[in-house]
């Protein structure tokens, strides 16, 4: 069955298919166009700098937003507000979405990519602008996720549209399967290690899952979300069975066709993989974990819109069961979301981390985003579940950041020193 | 366009928490005391005396989306910025914020304190320093009729009023 998009022979991959479904034409890669948006997410930190922006460049009077039920605020990164210039950006916000009929997620319902992937709102073959570089996250239901700043989030909540170039992409072919102990956190790592900090910047990741057991929605959510320490554009699973079986047939338009043309193509044989970690101050800078084995920690964070999700906090609960977190260490869990925080409550995993030792933060970006509750001092060291080791992020600016999967992150907390998650018996 | 100043060299990878550490966000002023702070000491006094281009290696801008990043720059006095490469969202975020960035291949060959030229239209960098210099693809037509508006918001503000007389 031809259609305008697929018919004569259009041999595009999953993200020249989605800008092509877009703009109701065949396109491929390197060109530009004012494309059609499906959904606008913006955060409270950018949001925020939209709404001054829109007050001081052009006057709230003059906004008319191309379609509010199209956008989406999520407080995420404020929350609870810290201080009053921060609780103000919130009260401003809120009465900017009530007065225009947008949709916000208040604060303690979760981080942005978590809700929106969580609540439905990213399907696959849709175009999402986030204002977060974390936007990426949405590939892992096949939609295309792209970072924007807030400049750019007020011309798309005007205008429904952005000016984008269709991104070249690389495949990515995952094969084998993971050992135990080793997560989609460690997979991205090593990609990282291997790809470099800019190896897909302007580009779409487009990751095929051959694994043997198949990767979770949990741990394609990890690998897409940073797609944006790879700089890449996008980060997509290509569609394959488990998406298809959750969203139907209809969405198979969106696979790569079999004679797409990449930029290269990559192998990864995720057997190969153990525990990894990025070491301070670059994401790139990753190494296996028993190489960095029994530096000592002052602090450990597991959370964020990487690694804060019930299965992520299922399996550090696994190893904090009956343990204590070391003397001298503090260990912080932020849920991911509501949802996720209430499911920690059903199955007992909030009794088993404050028994452990552990503090439990709201849901939200936790101490990710460095302007909340969690920062470290200048003689401090973190293990961290989130994103980024760069230097100042988690507070000091000399504080030394380690980012690996939540295992590597709870059994560093027991020991009080980064440990490699391989004694545990995770099954 | 064309901009004058000198040259202060940076490395790889110097991601948008460096330029703008978020606890700043909220004030212009402290954030312009605090840019660049975990690697550079009180830069904001070096770009005071001087009339500063950031010159930087592979993949400036990298990390948060945060346009933070490009007002702290301005916010130092800087009006350029010259790279070998730039993370996507810096990128856009930099044209948007009308701070032209350049993509300048030969950046290695560029030191601190070098006195530069640089016009973005033509694509042509001059090292008056050094008596060397080089070709650039030059801004696009579309980028350069932002930063020529002084931003895209200054732009789509122009279209708006438009809109309300047409």
């Amino acid at each position: 069955m031809d259609n305008i998009v697929t018919g004569n022979g259009f041999n595009g991959t999953l993200a020249e298919k989605i800008f092509s479904y877009k703009l109701n034409k065949q396109v491929y890669s390197k060109d530009e166009y004012e494309t059609p948006i499906d959904l606008l997410m913006m955060s409270d930190a950018s949001g925020i700098l939209a709404l001054k922006e829109i007050r001081d460049k052009i006057g709230i009077i003059n906004i008319k937003p191309w379609d509010s039920k199209k956008i989406v605020m999520v407080f995420d990164h404020f929350t609870p507000p810290a201080n009053p210039s921060h609780a103000m950006y919130h009260s401003m916000l809120r009465k900017f979405a009530d007065a225009f009929d947008i949709n916000y997620y208040d604060i303690g319902e979760g981080i942005s990519h978590q809700l929106l992937i969580e609540r439905e709102l990213a399907k696959p073959g849709m175009l999402i602008a986030g204002a977060d570089s974390h936007s990426t996250s949405y590939g892992a239901v096949g939609a295309m996720g792209v970072g924007i700043g807030s400049t750019d989030a007020i011309y798309a909540m005007m205008k429904g549209s952005l000016l984008l170039k269709v991104p070249e992409s690389i495949k990515i072919v995952l094969n084998g399967q993971f050992k135990s102990n080793v997560y989609g956190k460690d997979l991205i790592l090593y990609i990282l290690g291997n790809m470099k900090a800019d190896g897909a910047t302007y580009m779409c990741t487009e990751y095929w899952d051959y694994t043997e057991k198949g990767i979770s929605l949990e741990d394609r959510i990890t690998i897409t979300n940073m797609g944006a320490e790879l700089g890449a554009k996008a980060s997509i699973f290509s569609i394959d069975n488990q998406m298809i079986k959750k969203y139907g047939s209809e969405v198979d338009k969106y696979r790569a066709s079999e004679d797409a043309r990449y930029n290269r193509v990559m192998n990864f044989n995720v057997s190969d993989i153990e525990p990894m970690i990025a070491v301070p101050d670059k994401m790139d800078n990753v190494f296996p974990v028993s190489r960095y084995e029994g530096v000592k920690i002052e602090q450990a964070f597991i959370g964020s819109c990487t690694n804060g999700r019930i299965t992520d906090m299922r399996i550090a609960a696994r190893i904090l069961k009956g343990k204590k977190v070391a003397k001298n260490v503090r260990l912080l869990i932020a849920p991911a979301s509501a949802y996720v925080y209430e499911q920690m409550i059903k199955e007992h995993l909030i009794d088993l981390f404050v028994e452990a030792g552990a503090v439990i933060l709201i849901p939200g970006c936790g101490p990710c985003f460095g302007a909340l509750g969690g920062l470290l001092s200048s003689d401090e060291t973190v293990i961290s579940s989130s994103n980024r080791n760069f230097s100042g992020r988690m507070g000091s600016a000399k504080a030394r950041i380690f980012i690996s999967s939540p295992a590597t992150v709870a059994i560093s907390a027991v020991n009080g020193y980064i440990s490699i998650p391989s004694e545990v018996n995770t099954e | 366009m064309i901009y004058r100043g000198y040259a202060y060299r940076l490395g790889d990878d110097i991601n948008t928490d460096v330029i703008a550490p978020s606890i700043y966000s909220d004030d212009e002023g402290l954030m312009r005391k605090h840019a660049f702070e975990a690697i550079i000491k009180d830069f904001y006094k070096t770009t005071e005396n001087k009339k500063t281009i950031i010159v930087a290696s592979k993949n400036f801008g990298c990390g948060s989306s945060r346009e933070t990043a490009v007002t702290a720059i301005k916010s130092l006095g800087v009006e350029i910025v010259v790279a070998g490469s730039f993370a996507r969202i810096f990128y856009r975020n930099a044209i948007n914020g009308a701070l032209p960035p350049v993509v300048f291949e030969d950046y290695t060959g560029i030191s601190s304190d070098d006195e530069l030229e640089i016009d973005i239209e033509k694509g042509i960098l001059k090292n008056i320093t050094k008596g060397t210099g080089g070709s650039f693809t030059p801004i696009s037509s579309n980028a350069l009729k932002i930063i020529k508006s002084g931003g895209l918001l200054a732009l789509l503000k122009k279209e708006l009023i438009e809109e309300v007389f047409r």
